[in-house]
């Protein structure tokens, strides 16, 4: 699901006087010239994250999964908002809780082969529980989906996911979004630009006649 | 292109090789297919779903098992050949993308169609907004993620740039005015492109569009410094209305306006 949120800005003085002079239409042209630089902006900064942040896949040896590129591509303006087509971004307005919605616990990845693929999307995998105190005793009873791999003698185990029940708490994370003094000024931005064209073009216009 | 929700379902049996080869760009542009897909109310709940996905109303998991439980209902088994009732096609291992209720091959195509959906609604708005085109007159072609395998996009744009041309376009860097014809040109190099004139011209591709303001565009040269913004501001009611503001603004009030401008340009 997208995550959207509106831009807003603080006005300069006069600008702030210019603004309040305009009927709806005025506004709109303004806020949708402002929301759209915001989006831009929205997209550069998504791009640069995706460049760097690959910590979990890094730790699994995993290949990246793309979703903040695929997030810059799909940001988007509508009307005086900004849209990010992805839920991950949630996590940048507040805590995020993570409930398995169906299945009866979370699958959390543990194997790179795993990593940006849910279960149902692997065949083989059965039930595994750990029912010695291997690392601690947190880890007894802990259950995991997992494979087999090879034949007979060279036959190995391999922890695809661990099995959470119960829900998980995502602390907020602003930085998954630029600050909204990042998005204040880009929406400046794109006022300004708007304001200065058509000052241009009424001068081109009054030149002409 | 129009939107996947405006395009025109279209049944095949034809593999995605055969599909280019025998419909010509135009008929795909405006169809909604999928190779080896030939029930019409499968694609006709794919293109809702690509729709509902695209406008952020549905997540891809759920996206996904609609999707899963309309094969179901239809009798589609992968290892048989398809739709009961099909003929010619060959059977898929589960799993792999030629199943077409795979998590790859579902993953594709929702992804494409939310980049396409994305694109033409940007599209879209510059055409509908003369000023922001004068304000950012070209688009960059640029990575928006980190592929394993990539592609060498400049390798398809001087063979694109040669097949127009070059009109609009920069011959060296990935950036082109929104009308130039090298849009379209990209989106038919290679058997891996999607026939789109916006982005993902190619399947899987992480590359995009970033709007390119106007001095870096005659900085480039694909637009004159001194041409000035054409605007109809009879048909414009939000510019008129600025422009009424501003001509009813003192002379002093415009010079302190300007000023204020000017710390964000």
């Amino acid at each position: 699901m997208a995550v959207s949120f509106q831009v807003e800005y603080k006005p300069t003085p006069v600008l702030d006087r210019l603004i309040r002079s305009l009927g709806p239409d005025g506004r709109r042209t303004l806020a949708v010239a402002g929301a759209a630089e915001a989006a831009r902006n929205t997209q550069k900064y998504l791009r640069g994250l995706a460049a760097s942040r690959h910590a979990t896949a890094g730790k699994l040896g995993a290949a990246p999964t793309q979703v903040i590129g695929r997030a810059a591509a799909g940001t988007i303006a509508r009307e005086d908002c900004v849209v990010v087509p992805h839920p991950l971004f949630k996590r940048a307005f507040g805590d995020v809780t993570i409930a398995p919605r169906t299945a009866r616990a979370l699958a959390i990845p543990m194997h790179r082969d795993a990593y940006g693929h849910g279960p149902r999307t692997m065949s083989g995998l059965f039930v595994w529980k750990r029912n010695r105190k291997a690392e601690g005793p947190e880890d007894k009873g802990a259950a995991f989906l997992a494979r087999s791999v090879g034949k007979g003698k060279n036959a190995r185990l391999e922890l695809m996911y661990l099995l959470h029940r119960g829900r998980i708490l995502q602390r907020q994370d602003r930085t998954l979004l630029p600050s909204d003094e990042d998005t204040a000024a880009a929406a400046m931005k794109g006022l300004s630009s708007r304001l200065n064209t058509i000052l241009r073009a009424v001068a081109a216009q009054k030149g002409a006649s | 292109m129009p939107p996947p929700a405006a395009r025109q379902i279209l049944p095949t049996a034809k593999s995605a090789a055969e599909i280019r080869a025998d419909y010509d760009l135009a008929v795909r542009q405006r169809s909604f297919f999928s190779a080896r897909t030939t029930q019409a109310r499968y694609l006709r709940r794919l293109r809702d779903m690509c729709d509902a996905f695209s406008q952020g109303n549905v997540s891809q998991a759920d996206a996904e098992t609609a999707l899963r439980a309309e094969l179901d209902d239809l009798g589609y088994d992968p290892e048989t050949g398809g739709f009961p009732g099909d003929e010619g096609i060959p059977p898929a291992k589960p799993g792999e993308l030629r199943d077409l209720s795979s998590h790859c091959r579902l993953d594709l195509i929702l992804r494409t169609q939310q980049q396409l959906s994305a694109n033409l609604a940007r599209k879209a708005a510059a055409a509908a907004d003369p000023l922001g085109a004068f304000e950012h007159p070209a688009w960059r072609l640029i990575r928006m993620g980190a592929p394993l395998k990539p592609r060498d996009w400049h390798v398809r744009w001087q063979a694109a740039y040669a097949a127009c041309g070059g009109e609009g376009a920069h011959p060296a860097e990935m950036v082109a005015l929104k009308s130039s014809p090298i849009w379209a040109a990209l989106g038919e190099y290679g058997e891996d492109s999607t026939g789109s004139d916006c982005p993902p011209f190619a399947y899987n591709s992480t590359m995009d569009w970033l709007d390119v303001e106007r001095d870096e565009a005659v900085r480039l040269g694909l637009v004159e410094a001194d041409e000035v913004p054409a605007v109809d501001f009879d048909g414009s009611l939000g510019e008129s209305e600025i422009a009424s503001a501003l001509d009813n603004l003192s002379p002093e009030d415009l010079a302190a306006l300007q000023q204020e401008l000017a710390q964000w340009l």
